[in-house]
């Protein structure tokens, strides 16, 4: 069973969120269920504080992000994104991939192909996180929302790729 | 006539009695230890007015230990049996810690002993003599025993390190209320006193640690948005540079007591070019010179070099721009070198903080947050959320890392993870954990390996297997595993990679005890006691608070459970105790856990109630 992130915080389930309104709840439950409110505290009530405050923490984590709050409402609603055993994807997808990868190749990580490769796959994000935002709310296509974690997940890696090229920091 | 006020020992305080804390900075190189009294927190000095207590411990062919500054000073006439900077083998393998100036030892897993005349030592116990020696400084100062310590840990220090650090803290007889990251406490001591919200820096090079760590400061919430660093990495390496540039130079080092002798006029020659900008250097019969602040700058810039890196790369983790933050901590007494203090000032822009003596702000930190969870001052007045330093993960096929939390997941933290057989009727799965950045196992940390067992036979692929880490407020880890098709909950055993079994620790608490001549009963009896009166105290509060959410029946076993618990208090045998303590716990579980769900709901309330189902 999946533990609803959304119920521990009190807020609607939906991709749609208020980021200020998460963090505030966040910093108010954390506040009474840390382990420190609890350093004298019985042997259960150490034990719940940690389990709680773990949840708050991971609870925060996976609602602040766009993806991974979109993969945890897909399984809510008893849809998995398997992007570990399932990597068939969208060959249209995977050729713009291939064309970005091999620009970045070709200029041997020069940073200011990076810089734009960078602006390009960030267009293609946004453009993806909108449709995932439709699919997810009213439309309730969870096919559509699965395809487009799976894909921005790529795009996630890539920018990752693409900013170290940028930064030499990895 | 005076009338004496007999007091038993172990006799639970009165309610609004203060509960004595300490905060301990175990250091690489020098350890102090802290309290607050009368609101301010202090450095505890030793009785001839000391504050800092070399790290160092020397062991005696009469079984017999010397601490501080008088192994110190042994440095040099014994080297193999005085310990220094005993904190860089803690809870490390003797693969990973390479040449050493002490005989290591190491059992068939990997677990470091450094032989001596007094037999072979674990690093913890090694650590445990430090934090005795401190511990009893502060009994003795503050006329009591203490309730609890914080410990600080740098933040970098990984799962086995801070096993490690709360072993030796079990076996010197203390109770750790936390372990706190280094900066963290840093900032503490610097952020209560001034308190303006923003984004801060703590760079603390230490004697044998760096770590840098980004925190948020709002509303009395302490944040770690990031932190990394370098284990190995400190003003020891320094003194180390310096000798090999004097090496260079025709000293030649030919016994160990030369290289002590060397090490020892490095650390004085950096300590004086704080001051002055030339001075001779003169170790007679070996080497003989002088060396200028910029000769040292540029022997140690390569240094300063490296950690400056791992500050690149917290600002990135925690998408912050270097001129966003409001003030840069120095904490360490490395960062009295005028040189580091530039480089930080150069690579930040902004001049570093330092009013604070950076030996001491660390101890000054963790006694504050000792105070604070020992219940004497008001606990709604800050939390401090540290984060993880490294990722934990486990083995996947092809010897690769499966990341389960990442680095700077604030904790405590909880994460579970799928997993499935390979093999038709598979019945076992072996689990292996690891820490680290890598992606391949043999460049992360061993933590631990398991088996869960009893999986029902099925087709490969058919089972599911939940394994969830939970990491806790010290950023240690435990490990769950459950089979989810059929419900079968297989027992695991974590046994540590390395590191020290509950064994071990019962077996070194033994020792440690015959050597200070005092009695194992009594002691365990009194553990026991301070045990009983935690659970007495905390299960009274409950009751009175939420009496209400008793269901029929569980008010008057939880009462029985309590006067017997309050009987075994009375009587000698810690066992019975132990007993009573373990029986009140179940008889009041259920209602400390719906306790804790009333709280979660009732936190959950106001506008938000119509969305919440």
């Amino acid at each position: 069973m999946t533990q609803d992130y959304f119920r521990l915080f009190g807020l609607p389930a939906r991709f749609d969120i208020d980021a200020a309104e998460l963090a505030r709840r966040h910093r108010e439950l954390i506040r009474q269920w840390h382990p420190d409110r609890f350093a004298r505290g019985s042997d259960e009530e150490r034990r719940v504080a940690v389990a709680t405050s773990a949840r708050l923490n991971d609870g925060l984590k996976v609602l602040r992000d766009p993806l991974e709050r979109a993969r945890h409402l897909l399984a809510l609603n008893g849809v998995s994104t398997d992007e570990e055993t399932d990597t068939v994807m969208d060959t249209a997808f995977l050729a713009e991939q291939l064309a970005w990868r091999e620009r970045l190749e070709e200029s041997g990580g020069d940073p200011e192909v990076a810089a734009a490769l960078t602006s390009e796959v960030a267009a293609c994000g946004a453009d993806k996180q909108r449709a995932l935002a439709s699919a997810l709310g009213e439309a309730a296509d969870w096919a559509a929302a699965r395809r487009l974690v799976r894909e921005l997940q790529f795009l996630r890696r890539f920018e990752r790729e693409l900013d170290e090229a940028r930064t030499g920091v990895s | 006539m005076a009338l004496w006020q007999i007091s038993e020992p172990g006799q639970s305080p009165s309610p609004h009695a203060r509960r004595l804390a300490a905060g301990i900075d175990l250091g690489t190189t020098n350890s102090l230890i802290a309290t607050v009294r009368d609101g301010s927190a202090e450095v505890l000095p030793d009785t001839a007015g000391r504050r800092l207590l070399p790290s160092v411990v020397r062991y005696r062919d009469d079984g017999s230990t010397v601490v501080g500054h008088e192994a110190l000073a042994s440095e040099v006439e014994d080297p193999l049996n005085t310990i220094a900077s005993v904190k860089r083998l803690m809870g490390r393998g003797r693969a990973e810690i390479g040449e050493s100036p002490y005989r290591l030892a190491a059992n068939a897993e990997g677990t470091v002993r450094i032989e001596t005349v007094a037999g072979d030592k674990t690093p913890v116990e090694v650590s445990a003599e430090i934090l005795r020696n401190l511990g009893a400084r502060a009994q003795a100062a503050l006329g009591g025993e203490l309730a609890g310590v914080v410990i600080t840990v740098p933040a970098y220090f990984d799962e086995p390190q801070r096993q490690a650090t709360k072993d030796a803290a079990r076996i010197a007889g203390l109770t750790v209320l936390r372990l706190l990251n280094e900066p963290t406490a840093a900032a503490v001591a610097y952020g209560l006193d001034r308190n303006p919200e923003g984004l801060y820096c703590v760079y603390d090079l230490g004697g044998g640690t760096f770590d840098v760590s980004l925190l948020r400061l709002s509303q009395g919430v302490f944040e770690v948005l990031a932190t990394g660093g370098d284990a190995l990495l400190g003003g020891d390496d320094m003194d180390t540079a310096l000798v090999a540039h004097w090496e260079r130079q025709g000293a030649r080092v030919d016994s160990p007591t030369t290289a002590r002798r060397l090490l020892r006029a490095a650390r004085q020659t950096r300590e004086r070019l704080t001051e002055e900008s030339t001075v001779a250097v003169e170790v007679p019969g070996v080497f003989s010179g002088s060396l200028t602040r910029a000769e040292l700058a540029r022997i140690i810039d390569p240094l300063i070099d490296r950690t400056l890196v791992p500050c690149a790369r917290v600002l990135k983790d925690a998408g912050v721009r270097a001129e966003e933050i409001r003030d840069v901590v120095l904490v360490g007494g490395a960062t009295r070198t005028p040189r580091v203090r530039e480089r930080v000032e150069q690579f930040f822009g902004k001049t570093p903080l330092h009013d604070i003596d950076p030996d001491a702000v660390v101890a000054i930190g963790a006694a504050r947050q000792a105070d604070l969870l020992a219940g004497n001052a008001d606990a709604a007045d800050m939390l401090l959320l540290d984060v993880i330093p490294l990722s934990l993960g486990i083995e996947i096929m092809g010897g690769l890392v499966e990341k389960i939390i990442p680095r700077n997941a604030t904790i405590p933290s909880v994460r579970a993870q799928e997993f499935t057989t390979y093999k038709d009727g598979q019945t076992a799965l072996a689990i292996h954990v690891v820490q680290g950045e890598r992606e391949l196992v043999t460049d992360c940390r061993s933590l631990a390996r398991f088996t869960l067992r009893g999986i029902p036979p099925m087709a490969a692929g058919a089972a599911r297997i939940r394994v969830t880490f939970q990491v806790d407020a010290d950023g240690l880890l435990s490990v769950t595993a459950r089979e989810l098709t059929r419900g079968v909950e297989s027992e695991i055993a974590v046994k540590p990679s390395f590191g020290l079994s509950d064994a071990d620790i019962e077996r070194m608490l033994k020792d440690s005890i015959d050597h200070a001549a005092s009695d194992l009963a009594a002691r365990a009896l009194r553990e026991q006691q301070v045990e009983a009166d935690r659970m007495l105290e905390a299960v009274r509060s409950a009751l009175a608070q939420d009496a209400a959410l008793l269901v029929a029946g569980e008010g008057e076993r939880i009462a029985q459970r309590i006067q017997e618990l309050e009987t075994a208090r009375q009587g000698r045998d810690g066992d019975a105790i132990r007993a009573a303590v373990v029986a009140l716990d179940q008889a009041s579980r259920a209602f400390a856990a719906r306790r804790m769900d009333a709280g979660l709901r009732r936190a959950m309330t106001g506008r938000s109630v119509t969305e919440f189902r």
